[in-house]
This record gives C-alpha cells, sequence and structure tokens, in this order.
C-alpha cells in the first residue's frame, strides 16, 4: 500500500473515531486527539514533509469538522507541529518507546499552546488550557499513539518477515 | 547534499504551506472597521506600490502635460510677441497721430492769430549736414505758393521761399548764415537784422546772430526779437528767438547771439504765407 493511501486512511479512521467519540462522549473528544495522533506518528514514520501534509489535514479537519474558530488555525498549527516532528524524528534517534512517548506528549501540548498562540496573534479568541488537563491529555495522547504506533511497527514487521 | 536539497525543499515547501495558511486566516479574521486582516495587510502591502504607481503615472501625465503646455505656451509666446510688434507699431502711429494732431492745432492756433493767408505744408526733406540751411516742403505754386513767401512754425520764424515748383517748394530757413530777416528786440525796440552764424553751425549748435545793433543799445540775455516788418517779407511781431549771449562786439556793434523760437531741427509741418488776409469788417454784424 502506498504511503499516502495508507496516511490517508490513517487519517479517515482517525476522523471517524474522533466523530464517534464527540457523540459518545465530548468530554472523551476533547481530551483524546486521534487526528493529533496519527499526524504524529506520520511524520515519526516518514519524515518532516509528510508530517506537515499529515498535521495540515488533520487540522482542517479539526477546524472545518469540529467547530474549529478560524478555518486553518488548528491546520496551521498541526502542519507546524508535524514538520518539527518529523525533521526532529529524521535526525535524532527517536525510535525507542519512550522517545515515542514524549514525542507524542510534547507534540500535544506543542498543538495546544501553539494554537494559544497563533490565536492571540490573530485577535481570535480560543478556549486556553490549563496545564493539568493539558497534561492529562498530552499523557494520553502520548500513550495511545505509543501503542498504536508500536501495533503498527510489529504488523509491518511480521509483513516483511513473511 | 541530498539532505541539505531535501530539507531545503521541505523548508520551501513548509514555507509555502505557512504562507497559504496566513492567508486563508487572514481573509476570516476580522481587523475591525468592517474589513478582514487579509483585506488589511493585503491593502498595506499595496498601498506603496499603487502609491508608487499613481506617482509614476502623475508625474508621466503631469509632464506631458508640462510638455503640452509648453508646446502651448511657446505658441502663445511668439503669437503674443507678434501681437505686441503689432501693438507697439499701432501705438507708435497712433502717438504719431497724436503728436501730429497737436502740432497742427499749435499751427492753426496761429494762422487764426496771422494777418496773412496761409496754407499748411509737410517738410519732405532737408539738408542731410547738421548746419543745414534749407529744407523742402510739399507745396508749391499750385497752391499759391509765391517766391519770398514767409515760412512759419508755431513757435516762430521757419525762414522763407527762395526755389519753386508746381507741388513743392524750396524754404531757405533762419539758419542760413545768407540769409537775413529784419528784426527788432521786442523791450526795446532796437532793430537789427538776423542771419544764420557758420561757426554755431559748425558745433552743432543752432544759433541766429542780430546784427547791426548799436554798442550802445539795450540788449540783455533773454530778450525777446521779433521781426520787424522792414524787409517786406515778414510782417511784423512775428517771433524769432530769444536773446542767448550779449557780447561787446568789434567796432559799432554789439554781438548777439539767439536761439531760435522754432524747433528748426526737428520741423514736419509749416505754415506758408500766400498773401494778405482781407479785413474783416468789424461793423458786419450790426449792418445786418
Amino acid at each position: 500500500m502506498s504511503p499516502a493511501l495508507t496516511a490517508g486512511l490513517a487519517l479517515l479512521t482517525a476522523f471517524v473515531l474522533q466523530s464517534g467519540l464527540s457523540l459518545v462522549g465530548p468530554g472523551a473528544a476533547r481530551v483524546i486527539d486521534p487526528l493529533l495522533i496519527v499526524a504524529v506518528i506520520t511524520a515519526l514514520a516518514r519524515g518532516e514533509v509528510w508530517g506537515m501534509c499529515a498535521g495540515a489535514v488533520a487540522g482542517w479537519v479539526l477546524d472545518a469538522h469540529f467547530g474549529g474558530v478560524v478555518l486553518g488555525l488548528a491546520g496551521l498549527s498541526r502542519m507546524l507541529v508535524g514538520f518539527l516532528v518529523g525533521f526532529a524524528s529524521a535526525r535524532l534517534l527517536l525510535l525507542g518507546p519512550g522517545s515515542r512517548l514524549a514525542v507524542l506528549a510534547a507534540a500535544t501540548v506543542l498543538d495546544a499552546r501553539g494554537l494559544e498562540w497563533l490565536a492571540a496573534s490573530f485577535g481570535v479568541d480560543v478556549p486556553t488550557l490549563a496545564a493539568l488537563p493539558l497534561g492529562l491529555r498530552a499523557m494520553l495522547n502520548a500513550a495511545l499513539g505509543a501503542l498504536l504506533y508500536g501495533v503498527l511497527e510489529r504488523r509491518l514487521r511480521g509483513e516483511a518477515g513473511a | 547534499m541530498i539532505k541539505v536539497v531535501d530539507t531545503r525543499r521541505s523548508l520551501a515547501l513548509l514555507a509555502l504551506l505557512v504562507l497559504g495558511h496566513l492567508v486563508a486566516i487572514s481573509r476570516q479574521v476580522e481587523a475591525g472597521g468592517g474589513s478582514t486582516l487579509f483585506d488589511r495587510v493585503l491593502l498595506s502591502a499595496l498601498t506603496p506600490l499603487s502609491s508608487a504607481t499613481a506617482a509614476a503615472v502623475r508625474g508621466v501625465a503631469e509632464a506631458w502635460h508640462g510638455y503640452v503646455d509648453l508646446r502651448g505656451v511657446r505658441a502663445d509666446n511668439a503669437r503674443l510677441r507678434e501681437q505686441v510688434g503689432q501693438l507697439e507699431m499701432l501705438l507708435q502711429r497712433k502717438q504719431d497721430a497724436v503728436r501730429e494732431s497737436e502740432r497742427l492745432h499749435a499751427l492753426l492756433a496761429l494762422r487764426e492769430t496771422l494777418p496773412l493767408e496761409t496754407v499748411s505744408a509737410h517738410v519732405i526733406s532737408r539738408d542731410g549736414t547738421p548746419w543745414f540751411s534749407t529744407l523742402t516742403v510739399d507745396r508749391g505754386f499750385r497752391d499759391g505758393v509765391r517766391l519770398n513767401a514767409p515760412v512759419l512754425s508755431s513757435t516762430g520764424v521757419v525762414g522763407r521761399v527762395t526755389d519753386l515748383a508746381p507741388a513743392a517748394a524750396r524754404v531757405q530757413v533762419v539758419l542760413d548764415a545768407n540769409s537775413g530777416i529784419g528784426a527788432v528786440i521786442e523791450r526795446t525796440r532796437v532793430a537789427g537784422v538776423v542771419s544764420g552764424q557758420v561757426r554755431s553751425a559748425e558745433a552743432g549748435r543752432f544759433d541766429l546772430r542780430l546784427k547791426y545793433v548799436p554798442s550802445l543799445a539795450d540788449a540783455v540775455v533773454g530778450d525777446l526779437v521779433v521781426t520787424s516788418g522792414l524787409d517786406r517779407i515778414f510782417p511784423r511781431g512775428l517771433v524769432i528767438g530769444r536773446v542767448s549771449a550779449v557780447g561787446p562786439g568789434s567796432g559799432l556793434f554789439k554781438e548777439i547771439a539767439l536761439t531760435p523760437a522754432a524747433r528748426l531741427e526737428s520741423l514736419e509741418e509749416v505754415l506758408i504765407a500766400t498773401g494778405e488776409r482781407p479785413a474783416v469788417p468789424v461793423f458786419a454784424e450790426g449792418v445786418r
């Protein structure tokens, strides 16, 4: 399967999951961010170009479908996060589970604070996350993302071994 | 090397995408005053360009108008110069006409006071030398002019007719050293003869001499000298000039210089006597 198709399917899945979460429990939808996780994993696996493209798509989907105040604000934020993660992963050894956890957590924080900063720069009011909820969100996303990345990695290795 | 190229490419792509996002966001963000941030940024970014373009267009337009105006001004200038020239000529002619009219009025006034019939004449030529002694007028015997006829200007005696043609006459001016006019000093009634002075004419002055005035006679500078009528050419009482210098002379007579009353160097019109005016009976009104 081509990387673009894989990333597209992953994002579509994340979108469906995000939609489902928002229907089941709005609170959960705010805490867990599948679209961001997909963007970060793509960046880790494929580098900065894929990372920023996946981040941009993820952000735009969030803006368009999940009540973004200004279209493109989350897109820009996540695109920058995807780029940074991809850029770092291509140059640093971020292969261990700990590194992935740290990158996923940092990406969550960076995305939230980046969005707030960009919104403030454009004079747009967005709800600001306090440190504790943001920390919780970062840990959950990191755990979920690391888990997902591990599953994918094992599966890819299995396919490669077969 | 490949890494560097890839990094550059990815950074360029990032920059492009960031720019696209910024544009997209700016188009939605209200910047106050009813305009979006994008509009405002776009306006701010384009304003210097628009201003520069407008200034350039304005400059070119002004330069063009200036050029066109300059051409117009040049044409106007030429036209106005021509008009000024024409007007100056017209003014000159008018001024000449006014001066001629004044001179003719003065001659007319003189004519009415004279006991003579006169015709007016224009000076058509004169001697080309500073010490000129003759001039030519445009009246001749066809106009009733006779030899030795007195010639007068509005201010004084000019001379007498010495040559005649049908429509022209030559006048011997009083400046001629050979001329002679019977004269008296008006104040003292001392008689003498007025003629031209060769020496003063050579010096560029137009002086006359009053000859044959006895050494003991009363004559002072400023005395008016008029015709005596004794020469049977000029009627008595016409102004010849004023005494400008009185000297002891040699022998029996004084040396007296006169300044002519007529402006001989600039004469243009003169009166020529054609005969005596018939006496008007003063009782004519009463008879009727």
